[in-house]
Formats: structure tokens, C-alpha cells, sequence
């Protein structure tokens, strides 16, 4: 894999996808890709909208078995584990790989019961445990000094940029070892998200993250790797700043200039 | 919570017993609906046939069981209680939507027609028996019954013409507002048309609910059971309609014959329930199709 | 020239010349025979003005008669009437058409309101005991009427048509108003007597229901009432829920296609078709069932009918609100490695809970006031329920004696109409205050 070779330093692949094909019915919409994730780094996908990163987002914690007539072919791993194996079950696989959507969903429950489902829906029941679980989560998510007053206020109350960072701290509740962020910032203002960016910089001391985003500039300033997609194929990949500043193929540099996307 | 492996299925109890629970509420729920459709249906339909349609019949005569004079009777209640309040339903839910402010006016006939769709049509036919067949003077006739029925069905009627209309696309009114057309004729001449299939819906709806009650027609349409004498005298006679026939036989009878003209009211019901049901289900449809 | 606005005022029109001379004939049928009442060989041709000031009716001889007055509401009414034409017609004069409008319509009103006070005048005669009185409508009477409305609507088209279309699309909506507001009056009017009479507390938990023996006491019938609905509400909404649920989440598209129109069509039967069914299947089974225990007829078969009969509604209103909950939760809690039914039981439904409830309210409403159907299956005897045992229901109460009631025991039916009434607004509205606070927590 070429970023194992430029890097020159010695990585575990966390997530590695070889040949995945997903087709939505007659529609193709991943044509054989291959790509590795190296652990505890943040990487960021990036290409013009459309070009199936999404998809392929979504075919690592399987939340494309939601959409009727989907099919995946090709191995997807996590830590060496096949995702797809029969023997997978789904909700182990979802709660080690966290996923933060576009648009900010929190439950329509109190801040507090928000971070605390994931918890719970994986047995936790003490008190006291569950507190300790929110107030870390909400604090690794940069929440804590915010909402720490109003814990039982219904969570839709808040800022949208407080929402996504809510999602944040409930997906890090369940102690994920892969985040998989669909452009978390897309539908926030310029501050919550250079807010949600510093906490990307904390957050790959201990997750992996994948970062699916369309902003060149958040690739630019957060991730340690870019993989660049186009109609459902990986043209590139390679640390951020090699692929930023002398992309090999023709097509790529095309997209950075700006020429279509 | 840690699982270092994939390849673990786990075993939940609590969701495999609430996913039986969910399974066995639908399974339940379909065969009691589907068995009282198919006994009855199976029990009724062999005692359909031409004759029994188009017989009158008797209390006192088994050799008369036909259903003829029910079935016209209901027929009258349908069409007048549809003349009465067809209009009414439609004038009101055209004036809610397009001339009233949306204000206190508005929020009053809203929780009246509210109030009135939460009533129980018994009480409505203890209304109906006082107000039209003793003050009024209209005594126990198809009328009396009819226009009781056009109180009742009145809310539910407004409610989704309502509906109807708010579904036709601004663009459409304004556009023509834009050109110069009266308020008037863009009601009658784009906004009813458009929302026809819905408003037609709802009178569909309507008609059902009207072939259905029986409580709010015990006083008020009365019992008989004779044909009618004449087609304009006969809305000022008592009549029974279909349900208050099942209702009647299946209480009175005491012969498995007698039983037996219960079972075929029961399933000519069904069937005209069935057949406005898809009437309405096929112009729902058409609306959709406009729609898109 | 057309201008943007119109001057007030009218141009002298023939549809105003119309109204007026209508209006003024309307005002004249008011010295012509307008009833004629009728005691048995002795008949009274009245005209309005009779009517208005004439004292009464003398019946029987010279010596031992009797006075029937004209009731206050009957002079009222033709006064009003003619009153109301008058007043039209000076409205058209001074240009004020809405106003002559208005007028002219309540003058077309006022002869049903005189119908209505005419068959008072029949009841006192009843305790005068004359029988065989009866009262006949003259032609002027009904011209009234017509005129009254041709009036209005001439009065009302001076000003163009699309002023006259928006009065009838008003007086339309003021129908559904007027009807609700008479219905609660009337409920009221009716139903309060009684109960002052007997004694509020003797009438609501008095244990014995008997006419026959001038006891009215309907606890039993409310104890029936409630116990059935509670039992419909605790079989029906459970079942429907999780049908519902079953529908929404678990169905493929293709038998949810089937299945949907299906409950729909069931929320549709007669409730005497499910009356029907209960006589020949629920309570012989329930006769065989138990045995010695029950005839079969009873609360139970009461409970089973009315549980199938909510059952559709709550589906059918549970399903569109589950519909309604964002896909966007549903994905949070998968993505957290929720499983489906978890987050069915955690997000979706708690999510849908005001649908939800409002279905519930909509099942409660039709157990309560459902009539026919129990009516068959519960057995009706005005007894305190057991669950084996024949029931007596408030609306069956109602149905079951209507028809030959009279005096202090009709007036206790009314009652009993009033009585759920109330029960079912105290419902509707401590529901709608639940849905309310319950909503604070979410948007």
C-alpha cells in the first residue's frame, strides 16, 4: 500500500477494504475499492458529491444492510475480522465503530439520556457508572463546561454545533475504537466547526477516525491521511500533505484545482 | 462491554421475547380480523342471491325475506344525509380555508368540529329524537334520521375536505389570483377542481360511516320494514336500514331460517363496505397520481 | 373608467328593488292566517298578530274552560320575524346591505323557531289533558320563511357576487358551530332536570337502577362503562401497538401492501356486524367455557367485542405516527449498535408517544359511547358488573329503554346522555393536557 511506503514508519491497519463492490439495486455505486486505515490517525475522504465516499463509509459498520436492494461484494476488516462473515454480529461490530451523521441527530430526550443510551443498550445499568460514562464522554466531546448545568434540558434545545458535538460525546460513550464521520460539519456555522476540528486533533490520540468530507481546506487542516474518490473508485490516497501538494494522477489535481466537484 | 471479537453472536433474551410478543400481537391481530370477515362471509354469502335482493319482507310472513325495502332505505339515507351535509361540509371547509383569518374564528369551528367528532352517535340519536321527530314535528322518518346523520358525520366531513383542499398547490390559486381572477372563480373554477379526487375521498368515507350506524338511526329512521309507497313521500316514513335489519333479525330470530337472512344482511354489508373502501382506495390513488 | 376601489353606496338596482318589495310582503303575511290550531271539533285560525297579542286559546264552555296561552317563545318569534323583515327592508333603504342581509335571514329563521315553540304549546295542552290538538301551517307562514332567505341572498348579491358567495361559505361553517352548540345546550337543557331532581349524588352512585319502581341510581351502568373500556383499553392498545410496530418495522414492503388496507377496511364494519359476530361466536364460546359460570352473555364478551373493535383504530393511528418519527433517530440508535427491536422500544415509540395517545383516545371515545355492538353480547341487565355476569352500559341504558320511556324516567335517559357527555369531554380534554406536557420534553 503506497502510504505504508511514503510514511516510512510502521502502522497497524485498523480498517482495510480490498475489492468492495456495492451496487443499490441495477445501480453500481462502488467499483472495487481498496483502501487501509491505519490506526489511531485521522483520515479524510474526500471527492465531488456523489462519488460513493458516503456509500463507502457506510459499508464498514453495515449501516447500508438499512437500504432495501443493496448488495456488497469484496472483504471489508475490522482488526483482521471480515465485517461481513455470517458469524458477524452487527451490534458488536456498530458499537466498535461509532458514526456520526451529517445532520446533528440527538434523541428527543434530555442531554443527559442521550449519552447514556448507548450505555445502556449495552447493559450498563449502576448510577453511578452511567454518570461517570456521560460526564467523560460529554468532557472528551468539549461539551462538559457547556451543558453540565442543564443535563436533564431536553437536547434539542441546544446550538446546532452543540447538538453535532452531543453526537459526538453519545457516540464515544459506547468506547468506540473507530469514529466514522459523515461530513459532521457540513450544516454548521464557521465557529462549531473549527470547534469540532480542534476536537478531531484530540481525538486521534485514541480513535481511529475516518472523515468523509466535501471542504478540501478540513482535509487540508485535520487529517493525517486522504484518500480521494471518484464515481465510486479510490484514484489516490497518501498522507494529506504529499496528496495536497504533489498529487500523481491527473484527476486528482484536477479536483484540487478546483477544475470540477 | 469490551468485545475483542466479531465473530460472537449474542444471545438476547429480552429482545427475542419482544420480538414474539410483536410477532404474536400481528398474528393475532389478523386471524380474529380475517376469521370474523371469513365466517361471516362464508355463513352469508350462500344466502345471497337475486331473490333475496329484490324481495321485500315480513315479520310476520317467513315466506317474505327478502332485503329489497332495506336496502332502499339505507340507499335514502346515504343520498339525502350526503345532500344534507355534502354541501354544508364542503361551503364551511371553503370558508376555513380560504376566507376565514386564521384566528379565533377558525380555532372555534375547529374544536367544535372536534368536540362534535368525539361524541357518541347515541347521543346524537337521543338529539336527532327530540329536536327533529318531536319539535320539528318530522316524526320517525328517513328525514328525521337523515338529518341526524348529516350532524354526525358533518365534523369528519369538514376535517378532511379540509384536508383536500389545503393539499392543492398555492401556486395554482395564486397564479390565477395573479391574472385577475374573483376570489369566487378561482374557488370554483381551480382550487374545487383540483381537489375533487380528495373531496370525493371524503365523501366516499363519508358514505361508509353512513351505511355503517345504527344507534343514531334506532329512533330517529324508525323500524319498518314496508316498501316505500312513493319515491318523495317515502323520506317522510319510518324505515330501517340494513344494519338495524341485522340488528333486528339477529335478535328476533328463532329460526335457523330467520338466522339465515341475519347472515346475508351481515355479508351484503361487508360486501358494500368493501366496495366503498376501494372506491375510495382507487380514488386516493388518482390523487397520487396528480400529485406527482 | 374602472377605479381600484369602489365609492360606498349603491346604484339603484333591480335585485334591490327586489329584496325591498319581498321584504315588504314578508312584513304583510304578518296580518294573514298564519296557523290554525286545532282541539278536537274547535279550531283557531290565528294570523302573526293574533299571535303576538291575542291572550290565549279558550277551550272547553263558557263555564268551566280552560286558557291555553300562547308561549312566550311563539310571540317572540313572529314579532321577531316580522321585526327582522322590517328592519331589512329600512337597511336596503340606507344602503346597508350586510346589515339587511343578516336581518332578512333572521327573519327567515323565526318560523322554525315559532315551529319549535308551537310544539311546546302541544305540551301543555297534553297536561290540560286535550290530546287531540294539533296545529297546521298556513301558506303565509311558509312564505316567511322562503322570503326571508330569497331576501337575504338578493340583499346580499347588491354588493356582487363574490360578497354573496363569501356569506354562504359563512353561514355554512356557523352551521357546524350552531350544531355543536345546541347539541350541548340541549344535553344540558335536558339532562339537568333530572338530575336536580333526583339528587346528584343519589343519581351518579345510587347502586339501583329500576323505572319500574321510580329508582334511578345509574353507579352500576357507569361501573359497567368503565370496566369494559378499561378492559379494551388494556387488551386493544397493547395488541394494536405491537401490530402497529409490526407493520411499521418488521412487514416487507409487500405484506405491510396488504396488511395496511386490510386494517383499514376492519376499522369500517358496522359495529352491529361485530355485535353479530360477538352473539354467535364470542359468547357461546364463553358459555362453553365456563359452564355453569355464565350464560354467556356478559361483561367479558362486552370486553372481547369492544377489544377487537378498537383494535384497527389504534393501528391504523399508531402506524402513521411511527411513520412520522425521523429515519435520522432510528439511524443514531443502529448506528450505537442498538438492535432494531431496541431501538423500536427506546426511540421510535417513545418518540411517537402523542400519536400514540391520541389513538388511545380515539379507542377510549369509541369503547365508551359504542352501543350497538354491546348491546348484543352484554346480556343488559341493570346489574353491578361481574366479569361473567350480564352488563348494563350508560349507552345501552340509553337505547335499550328510549323507546318507551316517559315522564321523570325519559328525563333520567337524558341524563345518562349528559352524564357520558361529560365523561367523554373529561377524557379528550386530560388527554390533550397529558399530550401537552409530555411535549415540553421533546421539540
Amino acid at each position: 500500500m503506497l502510504h505504508k511506503q511514503e510514511a516510512g514508519r510502521q502502522e497497524t491497519v485498523k480498517i482495510g477494504m480490498q475489492g468492495v463492490h456495492v451496487y443499490y439495486g441495477a445501480y453500481h455505486a462502488l467499483k472495487g475499492v481498496e483502501v487501509a486505515v491505519p490506526e489511531k490517525q485521522v483520515m479524510a475522504w474526500i471527492g465531488p458529491s456523489g462519488c460513493g465516499k458516503s456509500t463507502c463509509l457506510k459499508t464498514i459498520n453495515r449501516m447500508n444492510d438499512l437500504v432495501a436492494g443493496t448488495r456488497v461484494t469484496g472483504t471489508v476488516t475490522l482488526d483482521g475480522e471480515d465485517v461481513y462473515d455470517p458469524r458477524t454480529d452487527v451490534t458488536v461490530l456498530r458499537r466498535r465503530a461509532g458514526m456520526v451523521f451529517q445532520k446533528a441527530n440527538p434523541f428527543p430526550m434530555s442531554v443527559y439520556e442521550n449519552v447514556a443510551y448507548g450505555p445502556k443498550i449495552h447493559g450498563v445499568r449502576r448510577r453511578s457508572q452511567l454518570d461517570g460514562v456521560v460526564e467523560q464522554s460529554l468532557r472528551a466531546a468539549a461539551l462538559w463546561e457547556e451543558v453540565k448545568g442543564r443535563l436533564k434540558k431536553p437536547a434539542l434545545g441546544l446550538s446546532g454545533g452543540q447538538q453535532q458535538r452531543l453526537c459526538i460525546a453519545r457516540a464515544l460513550a459506547v468506547q468506540p475504537e473507530v469514529l466514522l464521520m459523515d461530513e459532521p460539519t457540513s450544516a454548521l456555522d464557521p465557529v462549531s466547526t473549527l470547534k469540532i476540528e480542534e476536537l478531531m486533533h484530540t481525538l486521534r490520540k485514541q480513535y481511529t477516525v475516518i472523515l468523509v468530507t466535501h471542504n478540501l481546506q478540513q482535509a487540508l487542516r485535520v487529517a493525517d491521511q486522504t484518500v480521494f474518490f471518484l464515481s465510486g473508485e479510490v484514484v489516490e490516497s497518501g498522507s494529506t500533505k504529499r496528496l495536497f501538494e504533489s498529487p500523481r494522477d491527473d484527476r486528482t489535481k484536477r479536483y484540487l484545482s478546483g477544475r470540477f466537484g | 462491554m469490551a468485545d475483542k471479537t466479531l465473530y460472537q453472536k449474542k444471545i438476547r433474551l429480552g429482545d427475542g421475547l419482544l420480538k414474539g410478543s410483536i410477532y404474536a400481537a400481528a398474528a393475532l391481530t389478523f386471524t380474529v380480523l380475517l376469521g370474523l370477515m371469513g365466517y361471516l362471509l362464508v355463513r352469508g354469502l350462500p344466502h345471497i342471491s337475486w331473490g333475496f335482493l329484490s324481495h321485500t319482507y315480513s315479520e310476520t310472513d317467513p315466506q317474505q325475506n327478502g332485503i329489497l325495502p332495506m336496502l332502499l332505505n339505507t340507499l335514502y339515507v346515504v343520498g339525502i344525509t350526503v345532500l344534507i351535509a355534502g354541501p354544508v361540509g364542503i361551503a364551511s371547509a371553503v370558508y376555513l380555508t380560504q376566507y376565514a383569518k386564521q384566528g379565533r374564528f377558525v380555532a372555534i369551528v375547529r374544536f367544535a368540529a372536534e368536540v362534535l367528532s368525539g361524541i357518541p352517535s347515541i347521543l346524537f340519536g337521543l338529539f336527532g329524537y327530540t329536536v327533529f321527530c318531536q319539535l320539528l314535528r318530522l316524526g320517525t322518518s328517513l328525514l328525521a334520521g337523515c338529518l341526524t346523520m348529516a350532524l354526525c358525520v358533518l365534523p369528519t366531513l369538514i376535517r378532511t375536505t379540509e384536508e383536500a383542499l389545503l393539499s392543492v398547490p398555492r401556486l395554482y390559486t395564486q397564479g390565477a389570483m395573479a391574472l385577475g381572477a374573483g376570489k369566487l372563480r378561482v374557488i370554483l373554477g381551480i382550487l374545487l377542481p383540483n381537489a375533487m379526487p380528495g373531496i370525493l375521498t371524503a365523501l366516499v368515507l363519508t358514505m361508509g360511516r353512513i351505511v355503517g350506524e345504527s344507534a343514531a338511526l334506532l329512533f330517529t329512521a324508525g323500524m319498518s320494514y314496508g316498501m316505500p309507497r312513493g319515491v318523495f313521500s317515502h323520506a317522510m316514513e319510518s324505515g330501517r336500514t340494513l344494519t338495524l335489519h341485522l340488528y333486528q333479525t339477529a335478535r328476533e330470530a328463532a329460526t335457523p331460517d330467520a338466522m339465515n337472512v341475519a347472515f346475508g344482511t351481515a355479508a351484503v354489508l361487508l360486501i358494500l363496505i368493501f366496495l366503498l373502501n376501494r372506491i375510495a382506495w382507487l380514488l386516493g390513488k388518482v390523487l397520487k397520481k396528480g400529485e406527482s | 373608467m374602472t377605479r381600484l376601489w369602489k365609492k360606498p353606496g349603491m346604484r339603484p338596482s333591480c335585485k334591490r328593488a327586489a329584496a325591498m318589495v319581498l321584504g315588504l310582503c314578508s312584513m304583510g303575511m304578518f296580518f294573514l292566517p298564519q296557523m290554525t290550531f286545532v282541539f278536537r271539533d274547535i279550531r283557531y285560525v290565528a294570523s302573526g298578530w293574533e299571535l303576538v297579542f291575542a291572550k290565549g286559546f279558550w277551550f272547553g264552555d263558557a263555564q268551566e274552560g280552560s286558557l291555553i296561552a300562547v308561549p312566550l317563545l311563539l310571540r317572540l318569534a313572529v314579532l321577531g320575524g316580522m321585526l327582522c323583515a322590517a328592519a331589512g327592508t329600512v337597511g336596503l333603504w340606507c344602503c346597508r346591505p350586510s346589515f339587511s342581509g343578516i336581518a332578512y335571514l333572521l327573519s327567515g329563521i323565526s318560523p322554525l323557531v315559532s315551529l319549535v315553540a308551537a310544539a311546546s304549546l302541544q305540551s301543555t295542552a297534553a297536561q290540560l289533558h286535550i290530546h287531540e290538538m294539533s296545529v297546521e301551517y298556513r301558506l303565509p307562514f311558509m312564505c316567511v320563511l322562503a322570503a326571508g332567505v330569497v331576501c337575504a341572498v338578493l340583499a346580499l348579491w347588491t354588493q356582487g357576487v363574490e360578497a354573496l358567495a363569501q356569506a354562504v361559505f359563512l353561514t355554512a361553517s356557523c352551521v357546524s358551530i350552531g350544531a355543536v352548540l345546541l347539541l350541548t345546550v340541549y344535553l344540558f337543557a335536558a339532562g339537568v332536570p333530572a338530575i336536580a331532581q333526583i339528587g346528584f349524588f343519589r343519581f351518579l352512585f345510587g347502586t339501583q337502577w329500576d323505572a319500574g319502581q321510580g329508582k334511578f341510581g345509574i353507579f352500576p351502568l357507569l361501573l359497567a362503562t368503565l370496566s369494559a373500556t378499561a378492559g379494551a383499553v388494556l387488551v386493544g392498545v397493547p395488541v394494536g401497538v405491537l401490530t402497529a410496530v409490526f407493520l411499521r418495522e418488521m412487514a416487507g414492503e409487500r405484506v405491510a401492501k396488504w396488511m395496511r388496507p386490510a386494517v383499514e377496511l376492519l376499522a369500517g364494519i358496522p359495529s352491529v356486524v361485530y355485535g353479530f359476530f360477538g352473539m354467535l361466536v364470542v359468547v357461546p364460546a364463553i358459555r362453553g367455557m365456563f359452564g355453569q359460570a355464565s350464560i354467556g352473555d356478559s361483561l367479558l364478551a362486552a370486553i372481547v367485542i369492544l377489544s377487537i373493535m378498537v383494535i384497527p383504530t389504534i393501528v391504523n393511528v399508531t402506524e402513521q405516527s411511527l411513520g412520522a418519527v425521523p429515519k435520522a433517530w432510528r439511524q443514531a440508535s443502529l448506528g450505537l449498535g442498538a438492535t432494531p427491536v431496541q431501538t423500536v422500544f427506546r426511540v421510535t415509540i417513545p418518540a411517537a408517544r402523542r400519536g400514540i395517545l391520541s389513538g388511545v383516545i380515539l379507542g377510549v371515545g369509541r369503547a365508551v359511547g359504542e352501543t350497538m355492538a354491546v348491546i348484543m353480547v352484554a346480556g343488559n341487565v341493570a346489574e353491578f358488573p361481574r366479569l361473567l355476569g350480564s352488563v348494563r352500559f350508560l349507552t345501552t341504558g340509553i337505547a335499550m329503554e328510549m323507546s318507551y320511556a316517559s315522564g321523570l324516567h325519559r328525563q333520567a335517559l337524558f341524563s345518562i346522555g349528559l352524564i357520558l357527555f361529560l365523561f367523554l369531554m373529561a377524557v379528550n380534554l386530560s388527554f390533550t393536557m397529558l399530550a401537552k406536557r409530555g411535549a415540553g420534553h421533546g421539540r
